[in-house]
C-alpha cells in the first residue's frame, strides 16, 4: 500500500490549488493576455494573407510559453513558503509526492484551459476553408507535451525559492535554454540541437507524431518532476 | 506518552537543539519556555514531522516519528508559529479543505465552529479577519480531527489581552484527556495553563518540572513576610527563640507597623511557630505569608547566562 498514491487526497489538493488560482485575478489576467496575443497571430494570416492555417499559431506558442507558463507556475510552492502555509500542508496526513503531483496537475489544468479556448481557432477555420485536421491534431499533441514539459520546469523552480519573481526568472531561463538550443544548436552540433525542443516540436507541427519525440518530452518532464521531489524533500 | 530522546538539530553551523531528552505524559499540558531562538519551534517542528532531526529519536506511544509517516501526522493537531492560513480562502473553504484531507465528516466542522466561536465569520475571506479570529480559525483547523496530541507554537503571540484570554480559554476547554504542548514566552500564561514546564535555552534544557519544582530549584531558601505591631526588635530576638532562621531583615517601619523578611532553610516552614509566638507575646499581626518567587524571576535566573 505504501507506494500507491491516495488519489482522493490528490483530488482534494488539486481542488484547493484550482480554487486558489481562480480566487485571485492573476490566472484570469495571464490567460486573457495569452489568448489576445495568440489571437493576433491567428487572425493576421487569415485576413491579410488569406491562409486557412494554424501554422503561425503553433510556431509562436513555444515563445509565448516562455512567459506564460512561468507566470502560472511561479506561485505553486513559492507562495506557500512565503506565507508559511507549507508548514500546514506538510503536517497534514499527505505525502510530499502527492502535494507535488497535485500542484503540477493543477498548473497543467490552468494552462490547458487556455489551450482548450484556442480550439475556437480551428473550429472557426472550418467555416473559412479547407485545412489539414490531422496536422492540427498532431500540432495540439505537440502543444500538450510542451505544456507538460515546461510546467515541470516551472513547478521545479518554484520549489526552491519563496520569491515568485526568482522562480519566474529561473524557469524562464531554463525554458529559454531548451528553446534556443533548438534554434541555434544546429550551428554547433546536431546533438546539441536535439536537446532543444524545436526538432521535436516541429515534427508535431508538420503533422508527424513520432514516438521518439513523445519520449523526449515525457522523459524530460519526469526528470524535472523528480528534481522537484528532491527539492521538496530536502530541508532548506 | 511522547518520548524525546537525544534530539540534536543543526542549521548550518547553528546548533538549534543539543541532545534534548524528556518525556511528555498523557493528558498533560506541557509548556516549552524559552527566549526567542531557543529552539522551541524547531523541537515542535520535529515532533510534528515537519523537520527531521540530525540524531536522536522521538516516539509517540512507542511509534517512531518521521517526516514521511502519515500516522505521525494523523495523531497530531498543529498550530504553527504566526498561524499561516490560506488568505484567499473563506473560513469554511479552509476548514472543509482540512477536513477532507483528514477524512473528517463535515458535521464535525459545525461542532468546531461552535466551540471556537467563529460562526459569524464562517463565510468571510480569511485575509479580512482580525488577528483574534485568525488565531481561532487556526485553532479550529488544528483540533478538527480531534487529535490526542495538540501542538501550539506561540498561540497567543501578537494578540491583545482579551484575545489572548479567549485563546487560553479555548485551550483549557479542549484540555480534557488530551496532551497539549505549547510554546510561549508569556510567563503568566504558563502559570495559568501548564502542568509541566520545560525551559530551553540555546538548544539545551536548563530546567524542567512542575511550577513548584522550578520554584524549588531556584529558591534555595524560604522567605516569610511578617508584619505587625511588635514590642521587641525581632532582628535580634527571633533567631534566639525559633531555630532555622539564618537571616532576618527589617523591610519597613512606620509609627506602629514593622515589616520583616525572614529567610529560612528551604525545607523549614516557620509560619506556625511565628503565629504561636505572636499569640504568646500578644503581638498584633497584620500580615504573615510566604513570599513566592514569580516564574519571571525563575526564568530570568535560568536563562540569563
Amino acid at each position: 500500500m505504501k507506494n500507491v498514491f491516495n488519489f482522493k487526497k490528490i483530488k482534494v489538493l488539486v481542488k484547493k490549488e484550482l480554487n486558489l488560482y481562480f480566487n485571485s485575478p492573476i490566472a484570469y489576467i495571464v490567460i486573457s493576455i495569452f489568448l489576445m496575443l495568440l489571437g493576433f497571430f491567428y487572425s493576421r494570416p487569415l485576413f491579410i494573407q488569406n491562409y486557412a492555417t494554424l501554422r503561425h499559431v503553433f510556431d509562436v506558442i513555444p515563445l509565448f510559453f516562455l512567459f506564460f507558463i512561468p507566470a502560472i507556475t511561479m506561485r505553486l510552492y513559492s507562495e506557500e513558503y512565503k506565507s508559511g502555509t507549507i508548514e500546514v500542508i506538510f503536517t497534514l496526513p499527505v505525502r510530499k509526492i502527492e502535494v507535488l503531483l497535485a500542484k503540477y496537475i493543477s498548473a497543467v489544468c490552468v494552462i490547458l484551459i487556455s489551450i482548450i479556448l484556442t480550439l475556437l481557432y480551428p473550429i472557426t477555420l472550418l467555416f473559412f476553408g479547407k485545412f489539414d485536421i490531422g496536422q492540427t491534431i498532431a500540432g495540439y499533441i505537440g502543444v500538450l507535451l510542451l505544456v507538460l514539459f515546461f510546467s515541470s520546469i516551472g513547478v521545479f523552480t518554484s520549489s526552491f525559492t519563496k520569491n515568485q519573481i526568482i522562480s519566474f526568472v529561473i524557469s524562464f531561463a531554463i525554458m529559454f535554454i531548451f528553446f534556443i538550443l533548438g534554434k541555434l544548436g544546429i550551428f554547433v552540433s546536431p546533438t546539441l540541437a536535439y536537446i532543444g525542443i524545436d526538432v521535436h516540436y516541429d515534427n508535431f507541427v508538420r503533422g508527424i507524431v513520432d514516438a521518439r519525440d513523445v519520449i523526449y518530452f515525457l522523459s524530460l518532464t519526469a526528470l524535472f518532476l523528480y528534481f522537484t521531489y528532491l527539492s521538496t524533500t530536502t530541508e532548506k | 506518552m511522547i518520548q524525546i530522546r537525544n534530539i540534536t538539530k543543526t542549521f548550518g553551523k547553528v546548533i538549534a537543539l543539543n541532545n534534548v531528552s524528556f518525556d511528555i505524559n498523557d493528558n498533560q499540558i506541557l509548556a516549552l519556555l524559552g527566549p526567542n531562538g531557543a529552539g522551541k519551534s524547531t523541537l515542535m517542528r520535529i515532533i510534528t514531522g515537519y523537520l527531521s532531526q540530525d540524531s536522536g529519536e522521538i516516539s509517540i506511544d512507542g511509534e517512531i516519528v518521521s517526516t514521511e509517516k502519515i500516522s505521525t501526522k494523523e495523531n497530531i493537531g498543529y498550530l504553527p508559529e504566526n498561524n499561516p492560513l490560506y488568505e484567499d480562502m473563506t473560513v469554511y473553504e479552509y476548514l472543509s479543505f482540512i477536513s477532507e484531507l483528514r477524512n473528517v465528516p463535515k458535521e464535525r466542522i459545525k461542532d468546531v465552529v461552535e466551540l471556537c466561536k467563529i460562526k459569524d465569520v464562517i463565510n468571510r475571506t480569511i485575509s479580512e479577519l482580525s488577528k483574534g479570529y485568525r488565531q481561532r480559525v487556526g485553532f479550529a483547523a488544528a483540533i478538527l480531527h480531534d487529535p490526542k496530541i495538540l501542538i501550539l507554537d506561540e498561540p497567543t503571540a501578537g494578540l491583545d489581552p482579551n484575545q489572548a484570554t479567549e485563546v487560553r480559554e479555548l485551550i483549557k476547554e479542549y484540555k480534557k484527556d488530551k496532551t497539549i504542548i505549547l510554546s510561549t514566552h508569556i510567563l503568566s500564561e504558563v502559570e495559568e495553563v501548564a502542568d509541566y514546564v520545560v525551559i530551553i535555552h540555546k538548544g539545551i534544557i536548563v530546567a524542567q518540572g512542575t511550577i513548584e519544582d522550578l520554584h524549588r530549584i531556584v529558591l534555595k531558601h524560604n522567605i516569610i513576610y511578617f508584619a505587625g505591631k511588635f514590642d521587641k526588635d525581632l532582628v535580634s530576638y527571633l533567631p534566639s527563640v525559633i531555630p532555622g532562621i539564618y537571616n532576618i531583615k527589617l523591610v519597613a517601619k512606620d509609627n506602629e507597623i514593622t515589616e520583616y523578611e525572614i529567610e529560612t532553610e528551604a525545607d523549614i516552614d516557620i509560619r506556625k511557630d511565628l503565629f504561636k509566638m505572636a499569640v504568646k507575646e500578644n503581638w498584633e499581626i497584620v500580615e504573615l505569608h510566604r513570599v513566592s518567587v514569580s516564574l519571571q524571576e525563575i526564568f530570568r535566573e535560568l536563562t540569563s547566562s
